[in-house]
Order: C-alpha cells, then structure tokens, then sequence
C-alpha cells in the first residue's frame, strides 16, 4: 500500500505517538544527582555537626572504656616472673632470691607483684639498715631476724656465682672507673644511639615546621583560589604565593599609606589592577579571594599587586611617592564617584595614558563591578563545588597517600609500664617521626574509609631512677642478653647488694639516671572520615582503630654521666595492641588528582600491656601529612 | 495517585514521586530528545538533563494548562539552549527556494530511519523543521526561539524538507514513481 504523501505529514504522522522507553540507566543518573542535590540541601548543618559529635563521642566512650579498664588492675611491676622462668632478658635482676628465700634486697627491690607495699616498706627499713655497707644488715631489723641468717647462708652462693662472672665485670667497672666515660664499649655503643635519638628529636621539630609551612602555603593558597574563577593547578598557586611575597616587600610602605582607605576603597583599586596587569586571573583570585576575609589583608594584598601591576605596565606608580599619590587618588575617586571623574585628569600628569583611560573606568562605576565580583565568585563557586563533587564522585575513589607524620608521645595519667615504683617519676616523652602510606576509598561522595601501614616509634626517658649492677643465681639466663644484670630503682633506694660489691672491688655505688623505653609498631589503621567539606580545599572528621603490631621493644639506662646500658625487653608489652583514633584532616586539592593532607590525629592506646601496666595510659598525637594521589 | 498529585510531590521533591513522573513521561520525552538531538547518545544526555531541569522547575508550573506539554516545552528549551551554547546556529543564510511539496511513498519507511535522517540534519536545520512542522511553531516563534528572523526559518524549513526529501527518494531508490 503506498500513496503520496506530503513529507510535513508523513513526519508528523509518524512521530505523533512515537514514544519509546529510554535505557535505564538515565533514571540512575538522574536519581543520583537529584539525590545528591536533595542531601546538599536538606542536611542542615547541625546534622552535620551532630554526625561529627557522634564520631567523637564514639571515640571517647571507647577511650575511656578502655581508661577504666586498665585503671581497675594498677598493680605493679613487670618482668620478674618472666625473668624467673627463662631467658636473660629482665628487667631487673636478682629476683631469683626469692627462691632462695627472703632474701631482704631482692625482696625489697623486685618482688613487688606479690606485695607491693608491704615491700615498699620493706624497702625502707632495709635502707635504713644497709646504710653502714655492713654485710649482714641484719642486726636492727625485727623482720630480718629471719633474713639475716639468710643472707648470711645466701651470700656464698652468691659470690660462687658471682665469681665466675667477676672477671668480665669487674674489668669493665674498672675501665668505667678509670678511664672515665669513653671505657665502656656498650656504653658509648649506647651513647651512639642517644645522640642519634637526639639529632632525630631535632629531625622531627625540623619537619613539625616544614609541615606547619607547608600548611600555611596550602591555607594561603586556598584562600587565594576561592573565587573559583579557574581551575587552579599548581603553577597558580605557586605564582600566587611569589606574588604575595614580593608584595609582602614591595608593599610596605604602600600598606603603610593605604591602611587608612576604606574596603571599597581596596576593592576597587584591586579592580584596578585587574584590568590592567597581564596576569589577570591570579591577582584576580587575590582580590576576591582576600576581600571577605579581612581589611587589612585587603589592603596589603591589593597594594601589593598594584605594585607589581604597576612594576609590570606603568612607570608611574612605581615608586613610592607617585604610589602616595595614587593611593590617595584612589581614595577620593572610590569615595567619590562622580568627583573620581574629575580626578582622573590630575592622575594624567603622573601616569601614561591607558592608566588614567583605565583608571576613569573604574571610577564610573566602581561599586557594580564589586557587585559583579561577588556574583562572579558566587557562581564560580557554586560551578566550582559542582564541579568538584560530580568529579570526586564519577572518576576517583581510590586515593594513595604517603604520609610522614612527626609524633608526640604523652600518657594521660602518671604511672610506669614498667613498675610501679616508678608511677611518680618525672617522664620525658621523645617525639619521633612516622611514616607510611594511606590508602582510603570513597563510599560516597562524604565518607571514606581510611587504612594503611605506619610505622610507630614511641619512646620515654623515666627520670631520676638510679640502676647498679648485679649478680645472683639467674644471672645465667641474663647473660644471652647483656653483660650483666642491671637493676633499676627509685632513687634514693639505696639497695643494691653493698657487701658483693665491695667484696669484689666494684665500685661501691649506683648510677643515677634515667631509664629509656622503646617501643616501634606498625600501625595498621582502619578509619572512617566524613568530609564536613568536599571543595578545593576540604576539611574532614575522621574516627577509627589503629592496629599495632609490636616490632621493637627495648629498655636501657643512662646515667646522668653518660653511660648507657641494656637493661632488656619489658616482657609485658602485648604483640599486638590497639588505638582509638580522632582526628581532623585538612586537604587541599592543588591538581586534579592531587591532594596535599595535613591530619592531626589523636590516638589512645588501649591493651598496650599484657599485664601490670602501672597504670600507664598512653597516647600519641600524630600530625600526619602527605601528598595523596586519588585514582 | 492523581497527575496534579504526582506533581505536587515532585514539587516537595519526593524521590519516589520524581520517578513515577520520570516513568510517566520519559518514553514521550526521549522521543522529543532523539528528534532534536544530533544522535541517540545525545539523547539520552538531553534526556537526562532536561528532566533534572523539570525537577528543578517543577515548582514553577502553576497548574495551567496540560503538564506534558510544559514539561515537552521545558525540554525542548534545554536542547536549544545546549545547542545554543554551543554556537552551532551560525549557519549561512540562503535563499528561500521554492516552496516544495514533497511527494513521496511513504508507509514502509521505517522510523528509525527516519530518526536518523532528522538527526543528520544540520542542527539549525533540525531544530526549525522540528519546531514547525512536529511541534507546531509558527515561524514567528521559532525565529524567537532561536534568534533568527522569520525569513531564514523559512528557508531553513525549506532546505530541511529538501534535504529529508532527498534522502528518502534515495532511500526508496529505483522504486520511486514518476507520478501518480
């Protein structure tokens, strides 16, 4: 069946019913953005706020959850029983006595997971008495009636013992004595490490300053990009800054003579500039970026861009006497706009042409233009964060982030994990320095989640505590791990075995010190961060756990002369232990791809010790910063 | 749940009423995408935004007269405003030609084609025999529309309607009768 047909009807013919179904995915699209538009704008901010009350709150619930907890078992000491049982690695030694018997000084010194105070006065008596380096300090004590006698049936074991391992020792306390500090081989070994502890100290201010800079480039630079009128790269924001730096120079004086002008007065001079410097956009981003936040910003950025416009096209406002002249030209003609027309014409004597052409331009109409500005910022803004977030979302939800973070080490109550007698020492925290990478992935367009491996150096000097050198019956299972047996106290004990040691000529006294903890993690973060910001510049609240995985762990002395030693591992720091982190990240889009971090974080340690923490509660303050590149 | 309903929730921005319009009008809507637009693809991205500006508007309509056609009007409007953007209206004015009525054979050309032939078209081209001849502008308004004057419409009406011709003719080939 054919006919004729005028080509007008055959089209509409055929397309009056024409319908068909559209492809799925166009209502998922449209679903999603309209989503996204409706979340923008129906989460008020307090919801907002209210998520990231939670997130802390969460955080501190779990804290001190964990604060309590270990606050329940405070009871003391460390290594002992370890140190009993097997290998040379305790802290402290001559606990074996306590086999042997009651024994005062070990007694005294070590056996405080038994009974704490009841030694600790032990202690004190046994001070008293000991005073007269008498070998049997038995004589005035009512308990040691008992312990007198053996001692007295201890003390030739000990020497037995202590004999055979007298040569070693006694020649290395005979160098110490002598030759002074250098003699000691471990010891200077040990002062290695403690100079390079230090230097390292140093390495971390260095880098907590270079961080704070960078941040501040990065604050600057975001305040510069805010007007959003192009997408800024790196290059931008690099000019940016020299700008504001030579500015900074060039423009003293002129900040000097222009504090007075009003913000109209700024803005409209910023105008200015922008019309007649070649680089436009970012001195653009100066002013409009610079002109919410303060006046006296104002004036000193957009003095300081006249200045360097000036520099570039004019001759006439180069120097700073014609820069007073324009300056209080500029006055007049922004609070003046129809007597700016007249001033203009005074302004040809100093200034070329296309300055004055120019400089009339902006008098006609200077508060429009403002206007302008703003709007333009507004919407570029607007388009910006659009544009933003449908990139965020669409292409990159992977980020890698290698990350260095300078680490301050502290503890929320006093107390010693390793012993309790140590609880009121003053304690020095090490900063240290960490590093590793982040990975997050982005569930939605607000929240990731956050993990990654660091590692984690925590040190702290345990201040005024005194350590000598011993021998007993276990000396044996010490040996595989230092020369000798170091015991450490509070000073002031006064315990050491006085009657073994001059015996054998070694030196009759204690070194006071202070003891050194290490301990190295890897951190294995898992963390949650929402984006209370999603810009160029984005600000998010993140809360989550921290795996650590013990890897280093090390306890040594140094006395206040110099020398160091071993002591050996604390026995009661758990292989793997846990943080509850907090914290806020600040970022900074400068490339597409590209963001630059800067995230304090708060992290408590809980589970640090297996046992007998001395209520110790840990926790370090990370200021972890990074480049991170998103995929 | 009634139209004027349905309206209402989309006005209150209610997802679920957004979709139901969504599966309402989409199949009458793709068909005035793949009309005006350059390819399918093209159409579907109209599609998608055209309907996110009947969102955002949607508050605007007050109820008078039928709600297909604001939403058709709201669509059409978005593609023109795309291809305006896009500056591809700077097409040469030419001479009015005749006034030619096309006569063809006409029922086994398949709609597809004739889609296709309608997207080749050059845009300025699409969009004025769209307008007038599909959609029922007058000249007047089209030239409105795309501001354009009344006599290039025309004569973009016209060369439209020859160049369609042309293609289907050879379309159909040898098959074509002389007359009838």
């Amino acid at each position: 069946m054919s006919e004729k047909k005028n080509i007008d009807r055959l089209f509409q013919e055929k397309f009056k019913d024409f319908e068909e179904n559209p492809p799925g995915f166009i209502w998922d699209n449209i679903r999603e953005e309209l989503e996204e538009k409706k979340k923008r704008r129906v989460i008020p901010i307090w919801m907002r706020l209210s998520g990231v009350a939670a997130i802390l709150v969460m955080g501190l619930l779990t804290g001190l959850y964990f604060i309590n907890n270990d606050g329940t078992k405070s009871n003391p000491v460390v290594i002992d029983k370890n140190a009993n049982h097997q290998q040379g690695t305790p802290l402290k030694t001559l606990p074996t006595d306590k086999t042997s018997g009651n024994d005062i000084n070990s007694d005294k010194v070590y056996d405080r997971s038994d009974r704490p105070i009841v030694n600790g006065q032990m202690v004190v008596d046994a001070d008293k008495e000991s005073t007269g380096s008498n070998p049997d300090n038995a004589s005035g004590n009512k308990k040691t009636a008992t312990g007198s006698t053996k001692n007295g049936h201890n003390e030739p074991s000990v020497n037995a013992s202590y004999n055979k391992n007298a040569v070693v020792y006694n020649s290395k306390n005979n160098k110490v004595n002598t030759t002074g500090k250098t003699g000691y081989a471990s010891q200077s070994g040990n002062a290695v490490v403690n100079s390079t502890v230090k230097n390292s100290g140093v390495a971390t201010t260095s880098n907590k300053n270079t961080g704070f800079n960078t941040t501040n480039k990065q604050n600057s630079a975001v305040a510069n990009n805010q007007s959003g009128i192009a997408k800024n790269n790196a290059g931008v924001s690099g000019n940016n800054k020299t700008n504001i730096n030579k500015e900074a120079e060039k423009a003293n004086n002129a900040v000097a003579n222009n504090t007075t002008s009003s913000g109209n007065n700024t803005l409209g001079r910023a105008q200015n500039n922008n019309k007649v410097t070649p680089d436009n956009l970012t001195q653009k981003n100066n002013a409009v970026a610079n002109n919410p936040t303060a006046l006296k910003n104002n004036t000193s950025g957009n003095n300081g861009n006249t200045t360097d416009g000036n520099s570039k096209n004019n001759t006439a406002v180069a120097t700073t006497g014609t820069n007073k002249e324009g300056a209080a030209q500029n006055n007049t003609i922004m609070s003046n706009p129809v007597t700016g027309n007249v001033t203009p014409a005074t302004v040809n004597k100093d200034v070329p042409l296309t300055e004055t052409a120019i400089a009339a331009i902006d008098t006609v109409k200077p508060e429009n233009e403002l206007e302008m500005l703003l709007r333009e910022k507004e919407a570029g803004k607007k388009e910006e964060k659009d544009k933003a977030l449908a990139d965020n979302a669409k292409t990159n939800k992977w980020n890698v982030k290698p990350q260095l973070a300078p680490v301050f080490y502290n503890s929320l109550s006093q107390g010693s994990p390793i012993d309790g007698q140590f609880a009121g020492n003053a304690k020095s925290y090490e900063n240290d320095l960490s590093y590793g990478v982040g990975v997050n992935y982005a569930v939605s367009k607000r929240i990731t989640i956050r993990s990654g491996v660091n590692t984690l150096n925590l040190n702290y000097q345990t201040q005024g505590v005194e350590f000598y050198a011993s021998l007993n019956k276990s000396t044996a299972n010490v040996g595989a791990r230092t020369n000798a047996n170091i015991v450490v106290q509070n000073q002031g004990t006064n315990n050491f075995t006085p009657n073994a040691f001059s015996e054998n000529q070694l030196p009759a006294g204690t070194f006071n010190g202070s003891m050194l903890q290490k301990t190295g993690y890897v951190e294995v973060p898992v963390e949650m961060a929402y984006a209370l910001l999603d810009k160029k510049f984005g600000i998010d609240i993140i809360g989550g756990v921290s795996t650590l995985f013990l890897n280093g762990n090390n306890v040594s002395v140094v006395s206040t002369q110099g020398y160091a030693t071993n002591v050996g591992q604390a026995q009661n720091l758990n292989n793997i232990h846990f943080s509850t982190n907090v914290g806020v990240g600040f970022k900074y889009r400068f490339f597409k791809s590209f963001e630059a971090n800067f995230e304090p974080m708060f992290k408590y340690q809980v589970n640090t010790f297996s046992r007998d923490s001395g209520n110790f509660k840990p926790y370090f303050i990370g200021l972890y910063s990074g480049i991170s590149f998103s995929f | 749940m009634g139209l004027e309903q349905l309206i209402k929730d989309c006005q209150e921005n209610s997802i679920k009423a957004q979709e139901q319009l969504y599966r309402l009008l989409a199949p009458k809507l793709i068909a005035v995408c793949l009309k005006y637009s350059r390819s399918r693809v093209d159409a579907e991205d109209n599609l998608q935004d055209g309907f996110l500006l009947i969102f955002k508007k949607i508050g605007q309509y007050r109820f008078e007269g039928s709600f297909e056609g604001w939403a058709k009007r709201v669509m059409v409007n978005n593609v023109l405003q795309k291809y305006r953007s896009e500056g591809i209206f700077e097409i040469v004015t030419e001479n009015m030609p005749d006034e030619a009525e096309v006569e063809l054979e006409a029922d086994d050309i398949p709609m597809d084609y004739l889609l296709a032939i309608i997207q080749q078209l050059p845009d300025r081209y699409r969009m004025v025999f769209n307008l007038y001849v599909i959609d029922g502008y007058s000249h007047k308004e089209i030239a409105a529309m795309l501001n354009i004057t009344d006599g290039t419409s025309k004569s973009n009406l016209a060369r439209a309607r020859m160049i369609l011709k042309e293609k289907i003719e050879t379309r159909q080939g040898n098959t074509i009768p002389t007359a009838k």
